[in-house]
């Protein structure tokens, strides 16, 4: 157990990295992590689909913000075009924080062919992403901001089951 | 009415300092034909996402009035957006939606907005006044009134299916419609 990530301290390492507006639709892996966003004041939009969820993103971007979006891979299915033809067309970069359900093959049977096409999809429509773990959130959260300020790319923030504690 | 003509008349109605999201197809080639300006936003593509663009902008934005150019097609697409406005409630969002029943950008094929009282569906989810106008006085008229900052408010404009001659692609890449608009905030 000690080397499950606590989503406090994932949390922490993105308030350190200036994000500063939270938007998104919930997956079990990541309930804990949205009820410390919602605690601590932060603005924490729940959209009523991922797609809503790029574009009020993109929204508060134009306004100033530096925006983190969440949600489960198969609600990224749901975002593709918006993130194609808004987010990455006019390079108004976002911090994704994405669930990876049906990883390693053995999720609920809903899940599996998500599972395998997740990162494939990734690549195709080229959206940098890190894989976080305990031992390397810090420096991915780290390298993600870096291209999100420098190179204007959108980056996901990959969340696999058990990587992550998800109960109080 | 025609569409350039509800949007013109919108934009005299507010002031200077009031920024405007434009639904992609005629409604942004009309708008930047007419009226551009850096304060628009011409979305490009991403139907049906207008206004959650606004939502985003007017919830970080307080000191700014944000109007939202939509279509029937576009809202009908996302109609969750209401749902969105509703509840989170941005005082300065002023939502218009120019309503011509149809796909007017893909060759007028109709929508479903003939049968579906978009504007009833935008007062059952809680946008503080509605307005539902077809002549130019009466769109002056409401716009006024929606300049005080206790939105959020919907108009639905009865447009004409006519289209205007001498629209065009925006010229401005993405990245310059971006950097203008993020600079007008300033």
């Amino acid at each position: 157990m000690e080397n499950i990530l606590t989503s406090k301290e994932f949390f922490d390492e993105l308030i350190s990295q200036k994000i500063n507006f939270f938007c998104g639709v919930p997956c079990s892996v990541i309930d804990k992590l949205i009820k410390i966003v919602s605690e601590t004041g932060l603005t924490y939009i729940n959209a009523t689909c991922e797609d809503v969820a790029v574009a009020v993103a993109v929204g508060a971007y134009l306004a100033g913000k530096n925006p983190c979006v969440l949600m489960q891979n198969s609600g990224f299915g749901n975002a593709v075009d918006t993130i194609i033809t808004l987010n990455q067309l006019y390079k108004t970069p976002i911090l994704f924080v994405i669930t990876w359900r049906g990883f390693d093959g053995t999720d609920e049977v809903q899940h599996l062919d998500w599972g395998k096409i997740t990162l494939p999809l990734f690549n195709v429509i080229g959206l940098p992403y890190f894989l976080i773990s305990k031992d390397n959130y810090k420096e991915n959260i780290i390298k993600a901001m870096d291209k999100i300020r420098h190179q204007n790319k959108s980056v996901a923030l990959i969340i696999r089951r058990g990587y992550l504690n998800e109960k109080r | 009415m025609r569409r350039d003509e509800a949007i013109k008349n919108i934009y005299k109605a507010v002031d200077n300092k009031s920024v405007f999201i434009f639904a992609n197809g005629k409604i942004s080639r009309e708008g930047y034909l007419k009226c551009d300006n850096k304060r628009n936003f011409y979305m490009l593509a991403s139907m049906g996402k207008a206004s959650s663009i606004g939502l985003g902008v007017a919830l970080n934005k307080h000191d700014r009035t944000v109007i939202v150019f939509d279509g029937d097609g576009n809202i009908l697409m996302n109609l969750d957006n209401l749902a969105m406005i509703g509840y989170f409630h941005p005082k300065n969002l002023i939502h218009v939606v120019l309503d011509n029943k149809s796909y007017a950008t893909t060759g007028g094929q109709k929508t479903l907005s003939k049968k579906i009282e978009l504007d009833k569906v935008a007062k059952s989810c809680g946008y503080n006044r509605i307005f539902n106008v077809k002549t130019n006085e009466e769109i002056l008229t409401a716009t006024k009134e929606c300049c005080n900052s206790n939105g959020p408010y919907f108009i639905l404009v009865k447009i004409d299916k006519e289209q205007i001659e001498g629209t065009k692609i925006i010229p401005y890449s993405p990245e310059e419609i971006k950097q203008r608009f993020i600079e007008s905030l300033y």
